[in-house]
């Protein structure tokens, strides 16, 4: 028997079989993401060494293939604690800030985004016009300024961050919400007598879904770089608790005599941020082909 | 979009601090001396800290004698050997049981014209002793005068209310530099505040909060010219960037280098590092009032828990003395007698569990958070009180606020940082602004005993009798173990080799009249 055509035609299926540079880069992401994933989990198991404890002794270390054969792989910091445990720790904070205020923050954005660009209205220019105000003060500024008032600590940088950043999500679900809400299938559901709720559950939301996957995970990235900023300038973490940005600022005055203090926790964090980002480009090439340029 | 956009401007960020690091490391230093080379006569030294206000009597801050020593002249002055000598008095003595004299130095004007003599400083001592200077932390150094009476334009006497051991030292104190009196009354204190005038070595000529402030040289100074003509001082907050500035030429001489950059100055074909002994003694206080620092045993504990010694070594590089009152050697009312209670964690132990204090208790450290060297010290201290089963929380603060609101109105944590100068090298000053109830950096600790002693160490002229006040005092506080005192500082100046007759001072009031540039 002969297939009868389709009625409509179906939309080109998006690049099946990626080309092999792609796929490359994505199982680079994919490996760089899961080791600081598993770094972060399993970091008591794999951690050589207690990362707070000191051995003054054994301050300024060099990593262990240079002369002498020092038994810190990674070296010591400048009160002698094993740097490369003290990254394996860091995962952990950096990890915990990413994807806590991305949640945080994309789960926020959605909702208010959503209901802006569905209900359109006095409630859509309000919501607007605050993420047009959020969106327009700087964020290290606002940081400071809320450190200041409530003092430095994990949980206030995970607040600083969702709290600037859902209003992208915001804009970015409404011009969604406000392109599919006029679809004749969703006039069709309404004709029926589906209830608002209903509809924005399976048919808005599934439609923006994607760009907000792919904004969260590229901004998992910047806020993983914006909390080590922020420790770094001493508004962060407690300087005792191993944390990549905290270990930088620690190792800023030996730059010029102990290299390898800054140089493994800055690796760290580069390896994780570009983890992330190959992934979140990855992404929008199969999600959301209308976000490239 | 945005991203790609981003992505672009980091890589060119990227790529520009390459170019720029790769420049520093070729021929780097040549380059740098020509661009010190190139200022002439004009200085530019980079301190830690803006003091914010440049009236005397409203500041405590050793930055400010950093600049204030060359705008200001007291009628004493203390010199960098820390003797006193002749300001603008040339002589003095005790010319009845409660009055001393002063000649003054004849021919001295302001920077603005206004003639120095026996009203400016009246006028100086009435300001600080009233109601102006009460706003301030300076009056409290000076309650012991009654008033200043003039005799003729260059003749005063200064009525004492109470015996005061140490007057001709703190006359040569912050609070105790000569104002001007037509210019401070015309202008009020707080323009004065941000623009002063003085008999100073140089004049003031702008100030930007937390940048620079620049002075020009006095050619008319009682003393004879500088030779510099023009010295800026920069505020640099961070450390590292002091160091840096001074590598690359941009200063000349840099304050406070961190004991970890040492090596880098030391090593540096353009600099030389100066290390200099000084008063400054550094402890940690507990605040007795937050559990569990209420317990002498809780705190013995954590002083012997913590090995100073091995921290002076390896941290501060031998850069520093341990000290086992809250005072430095050269301090007057020191016992050489105490020994700092030993390194034993052993002991640490039983101590905590006497105290009952269990094993996995939180306390917390509070430390202003531009103090590079405390801060490792501080996570050594971590390291150290875990092995006993204290788990210590740091809590850095900005320092501007840590002075003026952390510690001052104890919202610290149950151990806070503290240094003290010691400018008079006598414990009074120190012992009474800190263990007496109720003073400004002392809100809560008090002890009978404590006070008792100071009471008996301010009641006598006789230096005898004053020395044994303050031994029972040493004793009581080391028994008390109120406060964790660690080391006398070594300070260290990093100063470019174009400068010329600059002595790295004790007491971090840099003087400038006899520097002069190659």
């Amino acid at each position: 028997m002969q297939a009868t055509p389709p009625a409509v035609a179906l939309p080109a299926p998006v690049r099946r079989g990626a080309p092999i540079g792609l796929r490359l880069t994505l199982a680079l992401g994919l490996g760089l993401v899961g080791l600081s994933l598993a770094a972060a989990v399993a970091a008591p198991v794999l951690a050589p060494r207690n990362p707070e404890a000191a051995d003054l002794r054994a301050r300024l270390t060099p990593p262990a293939w240079f002369a002498g054969g020092s038994p810190y792989v990674l070296g010591t910091d400048a009160i002698g604690r094993d740097i490369l445990s003290r990254i394996i720790y860091g995962a952990r904070i950096s990890l915990t800030v990413g994807l806590v205020s991305v949640a945080l923050s994309s789960v926020a954005g959605t909702a208010l985004g959503l209901a802006a660009g569905y209900y359109g209205g006095w409630w859509d220019e309000a919501m607007m016009r605050v993420a047009d105000l959020q969106l327009s003060f700087p964020f290290i500024l606002f940081a400071l300024v809320v450190i200041a008032v409530l003092g430095p600590g994990l949980g206030r940088i995970v607040f600083v961050l969702a709290v600037t950043q859902w209003a992208s999500y915001a804009r970015l679900v409404r011009s969604e919400a406000i392109a599919v809400k006029e679809a004749d299938y969703i006039q069709a559901a309404r004709a029926l007598g589906v209830r608002d709720a209903r509809i924005i559950w399976r048919h808005v939301l599934p439609n923006a879904l994607g760009a907000v996957m792919v904004l969260a995970t590229l901004s998992i990235a910047n806020n993983i770089l914006l909390e080590a900023a922020l420790t770094f300038l001493g508004l962060g973490v407690d300087p005792a608790v191993p944390s990549w940005g905290g270990m930088l600022a620690d190792a800023r005055n030996y730059i010029q005599t102990a290299w390898w203090d800054s140089t493994f926790p800055g690796m760290a964090i580069m390896l994780t941020v570009m983890g992330f980002n190959l992934v979140g480009d990855w992404l929008r090439d199969r999600l959301s082909p209308d976000l490239q340029s | 979009m945005a991203w790609r956009q981003g992505r672009c401007i980091r890589t060119g960020v990227v790529l520009a601090l390459c170019a720029a690091l790769g420049t520093l490391a070729w021929g780097g230093s040549a380059r740098a001396q020509s661009a010190a080379q190139s200022r002439g006569h004009s200085l530019i030294i980079v301190q830690a800290q803006d003091p914010q206000n440049w009236d005397p009597i409203a500041t405590f801050l050793l930055s400010w004698g950093m600049v204030g020593s060359n705008i200001f002249d007291a009628l004493v002055d203390r010199g960098p050997d820390l003797k006193i000598r002749p300001g603008l008095a040339t002589s003095w003595k005790w010319v009845g049981a409660n009055v001393l004299q002063f000649k003054l130095r004849r021919g001295v004007t302001f920077h603005d014209g206004e003639p120095f003599n026996a009203d400016a400083v009246k006028f100086t001592f009435d300001r600080l002793l009233g109601p102006e200077g009460a706003k301030g932390p300076q009056q409290g150094n000076y309650k012991s005068i009654d008033h200043v009476q003039v005799v003729d334009p260059y003749t005063v006497n200064f009525v004492m209310k109470e015996e005061d051991p140490v007057i001709i030292t703190k006359l040569a104190g912050y609070g105790a530099m000569i104002v001007p009196p037509k210019y401070v009354q015309e202008h009020g204190s707080a323009y004065f505040g941000a623009n002063p005038v003085g008999t100073g070595p140089f004049k003031f000529v702008e100030y930007r909060k937390d940048d620079h402030l620049t002075l020009a040289a006095n050619p008319s100074y009682w003393a004879g010219a500088p030779k510099l003509s023009v010295v800026t001082y920069r505020f640099v907050p961070e450390a590292a960037t002091r160091v840096a500035e001074l590598q690359a030429g941009r200063a000349d001489i840099a304050q406070a280098v961190p004991v970890s950059q040492a090596n880098v100055v030391k090593n540096d074909a353009n600099l030389t590092l100066m290390p200099v002994g000084s008063p400054t003694v550094t402890e940690i206080r507990f605040d007795p009032s937050k559990a569990p620092a209420g317990d002498v045993r809780f705190r013995k504990a954590v002083i012997s828990a913590i090995d100073v010694q091995a921290i002076i070594q390896s941290i501060l590089a031998g850069y520093g003395h341990r000290v086992s009152t809250f005072q430095s050697p050269l301090s007057f009312g020191n016992d050489p007698s105490l020994k700092p209670y030993p390194y034993d964690p052993g002991q640490a132990k039983q101590l905590l569990a006497e105290a009952g204090v269990k094993s996995g208790t939180e306390v917390t450290l509070s430390f202003p958070s531009n103090n590079a060297d405390f801060r490792e010290a501080a996570q050594a201290m971590v390291s150290y009180l875990q092995a006993v089963g204290l788990r210590l929380t740091l809590q850095p603060v900005e320092q501007v606020t840590y002075f003026s609101d952390t510690v001052p109105h104890a919202k610290t944590g149950q151990l806070y940082e503290f240094g003290w100068g010691g400018w008079t090298l006598d414990f009074d000053n120190t012992a009474y602004l800190l263990y007496h109830k109720g003073e400004y950096w002392n809100p809560v600790f008090s002890d009978a005993d404590v006070e008792k002693y100071l009471v008996a160490e301010r009641s006598t002229n006789v230096q005898r009798a004053r020395l044994a006040a303050f031994m029972q005092l040493d004793r009581r506080l080391y028994d008390l173990a109120i406060d964790f005192p660690l080391w006398q500082q070594v300070n260290l100046w990093g100063v470019n080799k174009r400068v010329q007759g600059f002595t790295a001072p004790p007491d971090d009031r840099v003087r400038l009249l006899a520097v002069s540039v190659k």
